[in-house]
């Protein structure tokens, strides 16, 4: 299951678990977003590639313009999987 | 070892991943390592999913661990030869206007386990992940 909405601090809170069944929900919210945005990974306890590649998409689509997603609060092994996938040179991380 | 089969579709999923849990649950494993099985499994039964469309056949699961290793089985019966170890590695050093989304999957399972295995026989394929455990 996933949960994805802006939150108080106007950041997208992705929550549970971004696998393949999740691709289609999260593309049509970032769909939505034509400015930079910071993505908050608080409660996102798992992505996979397929998860990976809606992030990827998506930052491709907002630097054509100027913008970019930025991620914080990453947890240890989204932080592992995204340094594998050199993903942490793609996005900005805090 | 636990072994459960599951219908070749991509709903199949959320009882995957349950049945990971259980076996997670059950070996008192960290997060690390349960997120390298749900990876794990995602990736290879997606891959599986995707390689035989419209198949209604099942794709059998095992979990096992011992004191030093983790190991993941998954079979997949009536398919062509599909071995995933002949994948090619994704093109991770390029800039984001040259990253294209697709094909990290079975690279980052690679990452996460120290051997994969295939097998294939009379339309059956098996692939075997090995991951040891640290101590």
């Amino acid at each position: 299951m996933l949960d994805i909405r802006f939150n108080d601090e106007h950041e997208i809170a992705i929550a549970g678990r971004f696998d393949v069944t999740q691709v289609d929900k999260v593309s049509e919210f970032l769909a939505g977003v034509g400015t930079s945005a910071t993505l908050n990974f608080r409660k996102l306890e798992y992505i996979s590639s397929a998860g990976m590649g809606v992030l990827l998409a998506a930052q491709k689509r907002l630097s054509q313009s100027g913008h970019k997603l930025k991620i914080r609060e990453m947890s240890p092994h989204i932080r592992d999987v995204f340094r594998y996938a050199r993903f942490d040179v793609l996005f900005e991380i805090e | 070892m636990v072994t459960r089969s599951f219908k070749k579709e991509l709903s199949s999923l959320e009882a995957i991943f349950g049945f990971v849990d259980d076996f997670v649950d059950a070996y008192r494993l960290d997060d690390i390592h349960k997120f390298a099985l749900h990876l794990a499994v995602e990736e290879l039964f997606v891959n599986m999913v995707k390689h035989s469309p419209g198949a209604r056949n099942d794709v059998g699961i095992s979990l096992d661990k011992d004191t030093r290793l983790l190991r993941v089985r998954l079979v997949d019966t009536e398919v062509e030869h599909f071995d995933p170890r002949d994948v090619p590695s994704p093109q991770i050093h390029h800039d984001l206007e040259h990253r294209e989304p697709g094909g990290l999957g079975l690279f980052l399972v690679k990452r996460y386990f120290d051997s994969i295995d295939y097998d294939y026989h009379e339309g059956t394929s098996t692939v075997t992940l090995v991951k040891t455990l640290e101590k």
